[in-house]
């Protein structure tokens, strides 16, 4: 029984929140003993029509179901509360913001993070950043298309093994820098 | 006055202020001369957070400071950015004094280019953009305390509205008065290049610092590279 959590940040990426919604990556979640999905959208607007049942969002942007299959899947638009939505989870998938990948691989206890870069930016410099920080196997990257390929690498746990520990900040670097800039 | 005698003032007056901007352009980073302070004394300090991912990165810069030397603080941020005001108020509540909440001040300014917004719009909010900043940031505290400029120190990490807080603080710089440095830190999402906004102000800052060694270019000289910041 775990938990996966869905971020897009202060964006919107559609495409992404939609093929999670889709029935084919609902599917195969609950293959992998997911039970609950939380999906911040962002921006975006959500085709409640993807889902079988009607799923209906409140002011706010909030609403959740459950699947046929017994799952819970939640949206929400944005959450001041992010990092505690990463330690509830047991898994995180996210669009390739600096913001979002720091906080989750920045938390006392890291989850796995799979980063799925938004390709329809028209500076995609933040694939640049996904792809630097797989090669150094601190994350997985996934283009939208290729989802039903890689989460179940993503989501098998003998993988989860290969995944290396993201360095700690260091607080002295740019507290120095500033230090020294202004004469202390 | 013909037109040409207006025409040739005109432009003498634009080369000497071209000549006066090269003039007062930070040297090459390391060789600045640097006033000593008193290790006990304050620095008053802006922090500007850009919205989403910029503020996200600058909250952690800014968590990394001595609340105590740096201060007073000013936050400056766009308006209706809900996200930038929260973050100053968690980092205010965790690292912050409670008793002196007057050491800390908001500053709110238009937005001066929204994402992808075409070139004549960007003209117009940029314009409002300065004019607004202008009155905070350069025409408020001159007429207030003519010495000392806004703050001692300007923290900024795009986007498009530091290029116009960059551009206010230098008015003081070419009037030969006492004026605010800067420091811009490029974003951790910066692998192999440069923002836009990175790329406008790199010449005029004192210091720009990048976390990824090929951001800049090779041929840089400017950029300083130590790592992640964040």
């Amino acid at each position: 029984m775990s938990t996966i959590l869905v971020t897009v940040g202060s964006t919107l990426f559609p495409t992404l929140t939609d093929k999670i919604l889709s029935n084919e990556i609902l599917l195969l979640f609950s293959e992998y003993d997911i039970h609950k999905v939380i999906i911040q959208y962002g921006k975006a607007e959500i085709k409640t029509s993807s889902l079988n049942s009607n799923i209906s969002l409140d002011s706010e942007g909030k609403g959740s179901i459950v699947t046929k299959e017994g799952m819970i899947v939640e949206l929400i638009r944005f959450t001041d509360k992010f990092d505690i939505l990463v330690d509830q989870s047991d898994y995180v998938i996210s669009h390739a913001g600096s913001g979002s990948i720091l906080t989750t691989l920045r938390r006392t206890k890291p989850k796995p993070l799979l980063v799925v870069p938004n390709e329809t930016l028209m500076d995609n410099h933040q694939a640049e950043l996904a792809d630097e920080l797989s090669e150094k196997n601190y994350l997985m990257v996934s283009k939208v298309e290729d989802l039903h390929q890689i989460l179940p690498k993503f989501l098998d746990s003998k993988n989860q093994s290969m995944i290396k520990p993201f360095p700690k900040m260091d607080p002295t670097k740019f507290s120095g820098i500033l230090d020294e800039l202004m004469g202390f | 006055m013909s037109f040409f005698h207006l025409l040739t003032t005109l432009l003498a007056l634009l080369i000497s202020l071209l000549v006066r901007i090269y003039a007062v352009l930070p040297t090459k980073n390391g060789q600045q001369k640097v006033t000593k302070r008193n290790p006990k004394s304050t620095c008053s300090i802006a922090i500007f957070l850009g919205s989403g991912g910029h503020t996200s990165e600058m909250k952690s810069l800014v968590s990394t400071l001595s609340f105590e030397r740096y201060q007073p603080r000013k936050y400056i941020y766009c308006h209706n950015d809900g996200i930038s005001l929260r973050c100053i108020a968690s980092l205010e509540s965790e690292k912050g004094d409670i008793m002196n909440e007057s050491n800390y001040t908001l500053l709110a300014l238009p937005r001066a280019r929204k994402v992808a917004e075409p070139l004549l719009s960007t003209f117009i909010s940029a314009s409002k953009t300065i004019f607004v900043t202008f009155w905070y940031i350069f025409l408020l505290p001159l007429i207030k305390n003519p010495k000392e400029p806004f703050v001692d120190v300007l923290l900024i990490n795009g986007p498009g509205t530091c290029v116009v807080l960059v551009l206010v603080s230098y008015i003081r710089r070419i009037l030969g008065l006492k004026y605010t440095k800067i420091i811009y830190a490029e974003s951790f999402a910066r692998v192999k290049s440069l923002s836009l906004s990175g790329k406008l102000v790199k010449p005029f800052v004192d210091k720009f610092l990048v976390q990824w060694p090929e951001a800049a270019g090779v041929n840089d000289t400017k950029a300083e590279c130590i790592g992640w910041l964040v």
